[in-house]
This record gives structure tokens, C-alpha cells and sequence, in this order.
């Protein structure tokens, strides 16, 4: 890890930016994340949004975020944000404001937009050199609509659109190796659950300029059914049980931030969400239980080398 | 024997009506007011040996369901709002290369996201011409749930047998209210299937049209029967062509099989509400209908001689009758969810044969009878 000024976790900010009070659900876990990623980012930055459960923050009359925002169509906000940093260029050129006022353009969506119908528009904004930040909270399906599954539902969650007795019959698209795969600037995944982990990286991010990537898991208890209080420890049992790899690509190389120490079984993060409750009841589904297992341990045995 | 009912979403009837319909395909995507539709076909197609299939985005849905159309498959897709927006291209493509297929737009405020959990009718219009380039359209709107299982099944018969994209219109309020239906036995309804070629494979033209409103059979991908499709102005043969002669021949049989006398005869499906001797009718359709008919039978009650002309059918226009409604009454009353749209078909075809005045809403709410009541007081 570079030079950080979050040694421990009492180096992160004790002050929240974003105003509290939304209307998102208890428990949210793509808003854990956005309150901690917009404390490291600060006030000076604008959002550029597609729908999402995200476009429900701002209520009438109110915005918790403390500067603009533009909430554009699903499958456009890179390119929006494109606009957006351009015209800000042509200010910032004719000395319409200064270096000091600039903003950092920040897109924000979900993985509805991000894994499916915005890959194109991110795509082209990687393949540009665009220098902006994408934030992903990934709930792995639409979740403003009620959860049907997405390019990100995960191999054997049900979700409101595929309610068979196996589940989502696809497979979660690995789309930070498809972003990194475009070689731009900064890559990294992240969840709430583990903070520091996520302070260090958007202060990685923050320093450097360029198409800059953060993919972060956003356990939703109204989609993967758990209880609301439990959005930190699922966050948690994910990076456990190595389901969710925290990683961070840079300068060509992907480096993982924090490899699980004796990993737990798979299980223990499956059996706390009722998404998966059709793997142990009535009967336990071994074969989709050990083909999960299985995935997994491939995945960690590459990397152990 | 008793018939089968149940207490039903209008998405849900929409949803049954495909399957009855005997609809093998769906491809969508979520998005609000019309996601139930989807998620209640993901649930029954594969009980029918259908098959659903949720797509990367609106235009990946619309491209699967041509697909599946001309593999063979009773196909359709749901959508609203900014999905119906992105649709448009292969809508366009369906008319020309003449695809049947059932679009569902539970309609919703707009323009762009609007209101998605909020009632509209504005995009009446945007079924007519919302795709570019010159082409027929077939839409239709229910008003009730029943209508909405009803007209679903009709909207894939008028597919089939036009071989061209259908419409359903119906708002967020008919789309998300519960009523009661009452199921028809299989074979009660009249469902209709493409006609199938009888030339032989070596003979087959996929657009070979016997007259200048004709509907030609359209052969299956993975018979034995080889065509080609494409959505650039062709010849009978399929392959494209800028022959002058050949492009307007298509051009103008691909509308005027649709608006030719006989199929508009077809096609069109109204209800008339004691408009025989009225001297002022109410011009309204989908859930606005439903207030009119409300307004109208109170103002009969004060002894106002009122009437309702509700469009089942909205494409083609009901241009006959209307033209006749507007030689009989004093006034005509356009009651819509948007800032007026229909209104202006009314005007190209009644012209200055009565007076015209509108009652449109787009706040949300939906239009009530005292509003349709003191526009009428206004006009009469």
C-alpha cells in the first residue's frame, strides 16, 4: 500500500458529508459505502447518475449531497459525465474558475446500469481517457424495481425474475476484469463493511488522474433478504468467505488489498440471506452448494499462487 | 361448469391474456409501472414450454423478440416510459421487415423518467409516429382488466395476421389496479396464427404480396423454408433494392394493408355509450373512459343528453365514425392524461362540424367527472 493517511480507523473522517434522513431503505448497503467514499472524496464534486436506487436520495425539496447533481438516462452516464468534465475543461482553460474550484465528476449507478446497458457508454469513456470516477454499488439486481436479476445477480440467487428451484441460472459478470481489461488508471473493489480498505483506496483515487473505477458490494437487506441490522456483518462474511475479493488495479498489475486468512465455507454467507434459502431448505442443494464453493476456491487458489 | 375467476393486477391479466394468446416468448426488461408483466411471465412461460428471458437492456428486449418471432414464436415484450423511447429503432424494423410481435407500454408521466409510479396517456402519439419513416400502426387500449386480458389476445391475432409490431396501451392505474376477471375456456376467444406458406421452399418469397394490400406468409427460421430479412427497403424476394418502383410498391402496401377499408373494418373496435341521441359526446379512452362514462351518466340524470365514444382500437383512428359522431352532436369533449394529443385527430376529422374542447391532466392524477362535467356545462 502507498502513502496513506488512514493508518487505522481512527484516522477516517468522524463527520459525514452526506446529509442523512433519505428515503433509501434501512440497512442500505450501497449507502454505507457512498457515505464513506464521499468523506474521502469531499464537497467539491459532481454526480452524474443513472437510475437506480441511488436517483431516490434527493426528496423535495432536499439533496444530501452538498453540491450538483444530474441524473441522466440508464445507459448514458459516462457519457454525461464526458460533457460535463469538457466543459468544466473549457472553463478551468479560459480561467472561468480556478484550479482550486474545479470539480471531480464522479459517476454514480448501480449495477443494473453499470454491468448491463452503461458498459458501452463506460467502455468508450475508458477507451477516451476520460478523467472521472465511477462508482458502482453493486446490490446484484435491479433493485428500485424489486430485484429482478441483473448482470451482476450472482449464480443461484433468486431474485423476482428467475424464482426456479435453482435460482438465477447465469453467472455474475466479472466486471472488474472487464474494466481493468481497458487498462485505465485506477481500478479497485470495495465494500462499506471494511472501511479502511475502502478510505485508502478513494484516497488512490483521489491523487490520480484518468478513467478511475471503484466497484463497490452493496448488501441490501430488501433484495437479499436479511435483517437490516445486519448490513456490516454480511459486508464482512463476504470478504470472509472470499465471495467478494477486495482488489485494486493499478500500473498493469492487480494487487489484492486484503487476502482472507482461513477462509470461511461459502455457507456462512449464504444461509444469512434469504435469497439463497432455496440451497438448504427443503433439502440442502449440494450440487449448487459445492459448485459455489468450488468457483470460489479456484478463484483463491490462482491467486495464492 | 363455472368459469375460472380471479382477482387480478392488470399486469398480471396482461401477462395471462399473452399466454392464452398462446405467447411462447418474452423479452424484457425492468422498468416501472409495467415489471410485473415480466416477472409473472417468468413464472408462467416455462409452465407453457416457453421460454423468458430478461435482457441486458430495452433494445437487446425488442431485438429477442423479433428473434423469437420469426423462429417461430408468439412473442412479447413490456415496457414504459424511456423503454418504449428506446424501442423505437426495432419497431420501426418489425414494420418494414413485417415481424408480428405485442409491445405492452403501461404508460406513465414523461417526457424522460417523469413519474414512473404516476398515470399518463402521452404517448398516444409516439405509438403512431414514433419510430421514423413512413409506416402503418396497430394499437389498441383497454380500459379495464378484463379488456386488458381481452386485448392482449387480440393484439397478438392482429399481429399475426397483419405481420406487423402491435401496441397495448394501457396506464399505470389500469396496470396496477385490481379487479375481477372472469377467464375464457381455451377456444372461447378466436386466436389466430400466421398464415403459413403453401409454395414450395424453392418457390418461397417472404414478401410476395398478391395484391397492393396483401399480407404474405412468413415462413420459419429452421424449417425448411430459406429467407432473408433485413431492415433495408427490399424487393418480394427480401433482398434490398433502390429499384424506385419496388420500394414504393412495399412502402405503400405495408400501410395500406392496414388502413385499406376492409382491414380497417378489421381492425377497429369502439364502444359507444348512449350516443344515439346525444348532443354532446365525450371522446376518451383507457382509465380517463372510466371517469367519462361516470360524468356522462350524471349529466344524463340532469336531464343533459351525453354520450361516450371510447376508442378500443386508438390505430388506426376511428376516422369514420367520428366523422360521423361530429355531423350529429353540438360538441365534442376530448378527455386525456396529457396536455392533448388525441384531440387533434378529432379536429382533422370532425373540422368545424361541432365544437371541440379538451380536458387533459398531467399531474398524476387522474381526470375526475366534475372536471369532464363543467367542461362539457362550458361548451354545450
Amino acid at each position: 500500500m502507498t502513502e496513506t493517511q488512514f493508518k487505522n480507523m481512527k484516522d477516517l473522517p468522524s463527520k459525514h458529508l452526506l446529509g442523512t434522513g433519505t428515503s433509501l431503505c434501512a440497512g442500505c448497503g450501497g449507502l454505507e459505502a457512498l457515505h464513506e467514499i464521499y468523506d474521502i472524496l469531499g464537497a467539491k464534486s459532481v454526480f452524474v447518475n443513472a437510475a437506480g436506487c441511488m436517483t431516490l436520495l434527493a426528496v423535495y425539496p432536499f439533496t444530501p449531497f452538498r453540491g450538483s447533481w444530474l441524473y441522466t438516462a440508464m445507459a448514458s452516464a459516462p457519457a454525461g459525465a464526458q460533457g460535463i468534465r469538457d466543459a468544466l475543461d473549457i472553463l478551468l482553460t479560459k480561467g472561468r474558475i480556478a484550479a482550486g474550484e474545479d470539480l471531480e465528476t464522479v459517476v454514480l449507478t448501480g449495477d443494473g446500469s453499470a454491468y448491463g446497458m452503461g458498459l458501452s457508454a463506460t467502455s468508450g469513456a475508458i477507451e477516451r481517457g476520460l478523467d472521472f470516477l465511477y462508482i458502482c454499488y453493486d446490490n446484484e439486481g435491479y433493485g428500485n424495481t424489486g430485484q429482478q436479476s441483473s448482470g451482476a445477480t450472482p449464480h443461484g440467487a433468486r431474485t423476482s425474475t428467475s424464482r426456479g428451484s435453482s435460482g438465477y441460472p447465469g453467472h455474475k459478470k466479472d466486471l472488474f476484469s472487464i474494466w481493468v481489461a481497458h487498462r485505465p488508471t485506477y481500478v479497485a473493489t470495495v465494500v462499506g463493511a471494511e472501511p479502511l480498505d475502502l478510505a485508502r483506496k478513494i484516497e488512490q483515487a483521489k491523487k490520480l488522474r484518468g478513467p478511475r473505477l471503484i466497484l463497490a458490494l452493496a448488501p441490501c437487506p430488501t433484495g437479499w433478504d436479511f435483517d437490516p441490522s445486519e448490513t456490516a456483518e454480511i459486508g464482512k462474511l463476504a470478504v470472509r468467505t472470499g465471495v467478494w475479493p477486495l482488489k485494486e488495479y493499478r500500473d498493469g498489475k492487480v494487487v489484492h488489498s486484503k487476502i482472507p486468512q482461513r477462509r470461511l465455507p461459502v455457507e456462512d454467507y449464504l444461509k444469512r440471506q434469504g435469497r439463497f434459502a432455496h440451497l438448504f431448505h427443503p433439502q440442502r442443494d449440494e450440487v449448487l452448494l459445492q459448485e459455489i464453493q468450488t468457483k470460489i476456491d479456484i478463484y483463491w487458489a490462482n491467486v495464492e499462487g | 361448469m363455472a368459469k375460472k375467476v380471479a382477482l387480478l393486477q392488470g399486469n398480471s391479466a396482461c401477462a395471462l391474456g399473452a399466454i392464452y394468446a398462446g405467447c411462447k416468448f418474452f423479452g424484457g426488461y425492468p422498468i416501472t409501472p409495467s415489471t410485473e408483466v415480466a416477472e409473472v411471465m417468468s413464472e408462467e412461460l416455462p409452465k407453457v414450454g416457453g421460454k423468458f428471458i430478461q435482457m441486458e437492456d430495452e433494445i437487446g428486449a425488442m431485438a429477442s423478440v423479433i428473434g423469437a418471432s420469426l423462429a417461430g414464436s408468439k412473442s412479447l415484450t413490456a415496457t414504459s416510459g424511456p423503454g418504449v423511447s428506446l424501442k423505437q429503432e426495432l419497431i420501426g424494423y418489425a414494420c418494414i421487415a413485417e415481424v408480428p410481435c405485442v409491445i405492452i407500454n403501461v404508460m406513465r408521466g414523461g417526457p424522460s423518467t417523469g413519474m414512473p409510479t404516476g398515470p399518463g396517456q402521452s404517448d398516444v402519439m409516439q405509438a403512431r409516429w414514433g419510430t421514423h419513416g413512413d409506416h402503418a400502426a396497430i394499437a389498441v387500449c383497454p380500459e379495464s382488466c378484463q379488456e386488458i386480458f381481452t386485448e392482449t389476445v387480440r393484439a397478438f391475432n392482429l399481429a399475426e395476421k397483419y405481420r406487423m409490431p402491435v401496441q397495448v396501451l394501457y396506464d399505470e392505474i389500469v396496470g396496477h389496479m385490481r379487479e375481477r376477471i372472469v377467464f375464457p375456456e381455451p377456444g372461447e376467444l378466436e386466436i389466430i396464427d400466421r398464415a403459413a406458406p403453401t409454395c414450395s421452399p424453392e418457390e418461397y418469397k417472404p414478401y410476395d404480396a398478391k395484391s397492393d394490400t396483401d399480407v404474405p406468409p412468413l415462413a420459419v427460421f429452421g424449417s425448411e423454408y430459406r429467407f432473408h430479412v433485413t431492415g433495408l427497403n427490399k424487393a418480394a424476394d427480401g433482398f434490398p433494392t433502390t429499384k424506385a418502383n419496388l420500394v414504393a410498391f412495399e412502402e405503400r402496401r405495408q400501410i395500406a394493408k392496414v388502413e385499406c377499408p376492409e382491414a380497417r373494418a378489421d381492425i377497429e373496435s369502439n364502444e359507444e355509450y348512449l350516443t344515439e341521441d346525444a348532443e354532446v359526446v365525450i371522446f376518451a379512452y383507457g382509465s380517463s373512459a372510466r371517469s367519462a362514462r361516470y360524468a356522462v351518466n350524471k349529466m344524463r340524470a340532469e336531464g343533459i343528453k351525453a354520450g361516450l365514444f371510447r376508442p378500443i382500437t386508438i390505430w388506426p383512428f376511428p376516422e369514420k365514425r367520428v366523422a360521423e359522431l361530429g355531423k350529429q352532436v353540438n360538441s365534442m369533449v376530448v378527455v386525456e392524461m396529457n396536455l392533448g394529443q388525441m384531440i387533434f385527430e378529432v379536429e382533422r376529422i370532425v373540422k368545424n362540424d361541432c365544437k371541440l374542447a379538451g380536458v387533459f391532466r398531467v399531474d398524476g392524477d387522474p381526470i375526475n367527472p366534475g372536471e369532464i362535467m363543467a367542461k362539457v356545462k362550458e361548451v354545450l
